[in-house]
């Protein structure tokens, strides 16, 4: 990975964190941690709806773009021993927040992340499957529902704290991962 | 750390799967999602609405004894747990899924060289509870 952030990186160390901060809206803010050990971490697209403004003179079709969706993150792995399996909360109204950081090497610790990314959501648990078989790991898969915003950061070298290249929707107090 | 499928089983529910469980997959425990956004919203917003416990899919050998069918009509579902590996001690207490449900679908398959095997679904009805134990 080249300095900066610039190149690709492994998927090694991408982990869920929790964290410290007093927001500073009125809105209560928790960061959540999946209940598994994740072994795998899916967006299944983010994307805006697509709205046809074509009218009858026009040789091309022309669009313009509609609310943004953030979609669903489905999040995999095994279940964790002496840990419930987390389900669903009906009629829930209060998304939780959650903090994924891509591929850092957690054995070089916060503020030695040189061009990693981190991306904040706001989250509701919709979706819980799971697996047993003959000669496997019980494994498990939660399905998220994102809601209201996201926002993404980087941190490169030098950096003494996460900074925040985009943000849509509702907005994220600066956390602490810890 | 992770836990090996091995040594689960159906255990204190009235319950009990008829066959030599081979394999136990819950299609998906899911809430619906409900779009609250606003004209104003620059994002979709969503609350959730009624959780849904799905259905649970156990693949079993065959045995002599009789295969369980759906019963047209049941109201009255039966209780299950579930556990996902071997018993639980205080050291290491095990994984529970608690649920009442109906079987809704007994498929059996027997072909060339191979074993007479028989898959039930389970319709869960009701809430399903997760937990941890460390005597079952």
């Amino acid at each position: 990975m080249s300095a900066g952030g610039g190149g690709a990186f492994s998927s090694r160390g991408t982990r869920f964190v929790a964290g410290s901060s007093t927001p500073a809206s009125t809105s209560t803010r928790v960061y959540t941690v999946p209940t598994i050990e994740a072994t795998s971490v899916s967006f299944g697209g983010i994307g805006a709806a697509e709205i046809d403004v074509t009218k009858l003179s026009d040789q091309w079709k022309q669009f313009v773009l509609g609310t943004t969706d953030i979609g669903t993150m489905e999040v995999g792995g095994f279940v964790k021993n002496s840990t419930a399996i987390p389900i669903p909360s009906s009629g829930s109204a209060t998304p939780q927040a959650m903090c994924l950081i891509f591929g850092t090497d957690a054995s070089r610790g916060v503020g030695d992340e040189n061009g990693n990314l981190r991306v904040d959501v706001w989250a509701y648990l919709v979706g819980v499957s799971v697996e047993a078989a003959v000669d496997q790991a019980v494994s498990l898969t939660l399905t998220f529902r994102l809601t209201d915003g996201i926002s993404v950061y980087t941190r490169n070298a030098g950096d003494t704290a996460w900074v925040r290249i985009r943000e849509v929707g509702r907005t994220f107090d600066d956390l602490t991962p810890t | 750390m992770a836990i090996s499928s091995y040594a689960s089983q159906f255990t204190t529910g009235a319950g009990s799967i008829i066959g030599e469980i081979t394999a136990i997959s819950f299609s998906g425990i899911t809430a619906a999602e409900i779009d609250v956004t606003q004209l104003s919203d620059t994002t979709k917003k969503y609350v959730l609405g009624t959780a849904d416990g799905g259905t649970i899919e156990v693949s079993c050998n065959t045995t002599n004894a009789v295969i369980a069918l759906p019963t047209s009509g049941n109201a009255s579902p039966t209780s299950f747990v579930i556990r996902f590996g071997p018993q639980g001690t205080v050291s290491t207490p095990s994984v529970l899924a608690t649920f009442t449900a109906y079987i809704s679908n007994t498929s059996v398959e027997a072909s060339v060289d191979q074993q007479v095997t028989t898959t039930y679904t389970l319709r869960l009805t009701g809430a399903i509870t997760m937990s941890t134990s460390t005597t079952v």
